[in-house]
């Protein structure tokens, strides 16, 4: 209930209340009053000032736990990114001078990680990858701070690079026996002509290798829908599409193929880095009994065409044949 | 200002107003009262402060003029009749002075009903009382050099010191000694009110115009105050 005092003296937005009590009261109206009139001031709510403090103390707990640095991820050419609990960089530091040319022109603070590592990563590569005709070493390490924050921080910066793995398609990210370090490393080099001549023709069709990667489903499932609803002559084509589709693959991705099994499966790859680079065929066989059923339900000619593939190291002769078999069937 | 205040000031006038009708035309003692009464109802009517050198000021003369001269004692009450009358006036004038619809429709300011108006004419009347009794008291603290201004910075915030400022004025209120002292030398006793009653020095210091505001109008002829200042008593009387 509202108390009403007297007024005393009034002013154009003030009055001077006597209150039940005896208490004199100087009050903010919204006009002027009259002497003697009963007047009600408006008491104001308790709760305001309990509620600015609370959106001031909730604020500022945001605003320190954001710019607390949760994690860190330094990259081996002198950058250092702190990064909070909710995968912001909060923090930039920069040892010499390749670390200075990285970031140049980089905005990068208060960014996602998932953004500016990548970035930073795809730098790193042209300029030190350029400059040096190897492998590149890059190393990453993430670093928990505080707990559970810290680890947040961290899944946020393990998210990146994985992610990271698998839009790149020149290198991956390896993690070594320390599980919050990070290597970079190029994709194997097989040694000999052999090698040398996949290479090259991975390196031609480095592209269309993660295109085809990405795609190999579509081929897929295309021909076994049409399997399911064509008659004898489709089959045949499917199959000769089949073969072509995986020769290329097998002959392409070979250790593409078996370098994106390994990236889903970290600890594949880490024994499959350790192997030479002669071991190509080998990732035939992980590609063939791994992932892809396709290889499988084609059956033992199509590997046996793998094999001829690999041996003649032609993908010529292999496009011929299916369209032979098509014009036999045609003619039929 | 009481029920029977208000009914006896409203017979003065009436009485005044039947020896004005008769034809004494200086019988209207309280016409400054009733001018004031007729700008409250203004007031009221517009739903904001009216000044004396307002339009409405004018128009609530003039309508008050006219309700003592169209009186007819038969009819009811001469305040109610005033303010009847201002009230309409102040309407027809708003309604003429501007053509607008949310004038028209009475947007602007909420029509009295009528049940209200004798609700409203009372307020008014009791309103009045205060300010003359507030009047009276700025008079009576002036020479002390008070004024309400002044009040509410010097006046304790606490309940508890309140409660013992209040008891310091009230023992000055009942005790003649003291309130001559306060009356004749315009100070407050401190030294009799610290060795007779034993109220601490530094409280009559602190709050000495509160002090001598509060035993004013306990002593004093101030109904319409006393209210405020002896219902805490009451409050209090009923808790021990």
């Amino acid at each position: 209930m509202r108390h009403k005092g007297t007024v005393f003296e009034s002013g154009d937005n003030w009055a001077i209340l006597l209150m039940p009590g005896g208490e004199f009261k100087k009050v903010k109206t919204k006009g002027r009053l009259h002497i003697g009139q009963m007047y009600a001031p408006v008491v104001r709510a308790a709760y305001r000032p309990v509620v600015a403090a609370a959106v001031l103390i909730i604020t500022l707990a945001l605003s320190v736990n954001f710019l607390t640095v949760a994690a860190w991820a330094r990259l081996s050419p002198g950058v250092e990114l702190g990064v909070n609990s909710w995968g912001r960089v909060v923090s930039i530091k920069i040892q010499g001078g390749l670390g200075q040319n990285l970031t140049v022109g980089m905005p990068m603070w208060g960014k996602r990680v998932e953004e500016v590592l990548p970035g930073l990563l795809e730098r790193t590569m042209q300029q030190i990858g350029n400059a040096q005709q190897e492998n590149i070493v890059i190393k990453v390490e993430a670093q928990g701070k505080y707990w559970p924050r810290g680890q947040s921080g961290l899944a946020h910066i393990n998210q990146s690079l994985h992610k990271y793995n698998e839009d790149n398609s020149q290198g991956r990210l390896v993690n070594q026996d320390d599980p919050q370090s990070w290597l970079w490393q190029k994709y194997n080099q097989p040694a000999g002509e052999d090698g040398q001549e996949q290479s090259d023709e991975s390196k031609k069709t480095g592209n269309n290798e993660q295109g085809t990667g990405k795609e190999k489903p579509k081929t897929d499932n295309q021909p076994g829908a049409e399997n399911e609803k064509g008659g004898h002559n489709t089959n045949n084509n499917n199959s000769g599409v089949n073969s072509m589709h995986d020769n290329d693959n097998s002959n392409n991705n070979s250790t593409i193929n078996g370098n994106d099994d390994k990236n889903n499966n970290p600890g594949n790859t880490d024994s499959s880095e350790k192997q030479s680079p002669s071991s190509s065929h080998g990732n035939n066989d992980n590609n063939g009994n791994g992932s892809s059923s396709n290889n499988d339900s084609n059956g033992s000619g199509n590997n046996g065409n793998n094999s001829d593939n690999n041996g003649n190291g032609s993908k010529h002769a292999n496009k011929s044949q299916p369209s032979e078999k098509e014009r036999q069937k045609n003619r039929d | 200002m009481t029920a029977a205040d208000n009914s006896q000031w409203s017979s003065v006038i009436e009485e005044q107003w039947k020896r004005y009708s008769e034809g004494q035309e200086d019988a209207l003692e309280e016409l400054p009262k009733l001018m004031d009464f007729s700008l409250r109802v203004a007031s009221k009517t517009c739903g904001c402060f009216i000044h004396r050198d307002d339009e409405e000021a004018g128009i609530a003369q003039l309508a008050l003029w006219e309700a003592v001269q169209k009186y007819v004692p038969h009819k009811g009450s001469l305040l109610l009749y005033i303010g009847k009358v201002v009230r309409n006036r102040l309407i027809d004038f708003k309604r003429k002075q501007t053509a607008q619809r949310r004038f028209l429709s009475g947007e602007f300011y909420p029509r009295i009903h009528e049940t209200d108006l004798d609700y409203q004419i009372e307020t008014i009347i009791d309103d009045m009382a205060r300010s003359q009794e507030i009047e009276r008291l700025s008079n009576e603290l002036q020479p002390m050099g008070i004024v309400f201004k002044e009040l509410p910075e010097y006046s304790p915030r606490q309940a508890k010191t309140r409660k013992e400022a209040l008891t310091a004025a009230k023992r000055i209120a009942e005790d003649r000694e003291l309130l001559e002292f306060l009356n004749g030398k315009k100070m407050l006793p401190l030294i009799l009110l610290e060795t007779r009653y034993g109220i601490n020095r530094k409280l009559l210091d602190r709050y000495r115009k509160f002090i001598i505001t509060t035993a004013l109008i306990i002593s004093g002829d101030y109904n319409c105050l006393k209210v405020y200042l002896t219902l805490e008593e009451g409050r209090r009387g009923s808790e021990a």
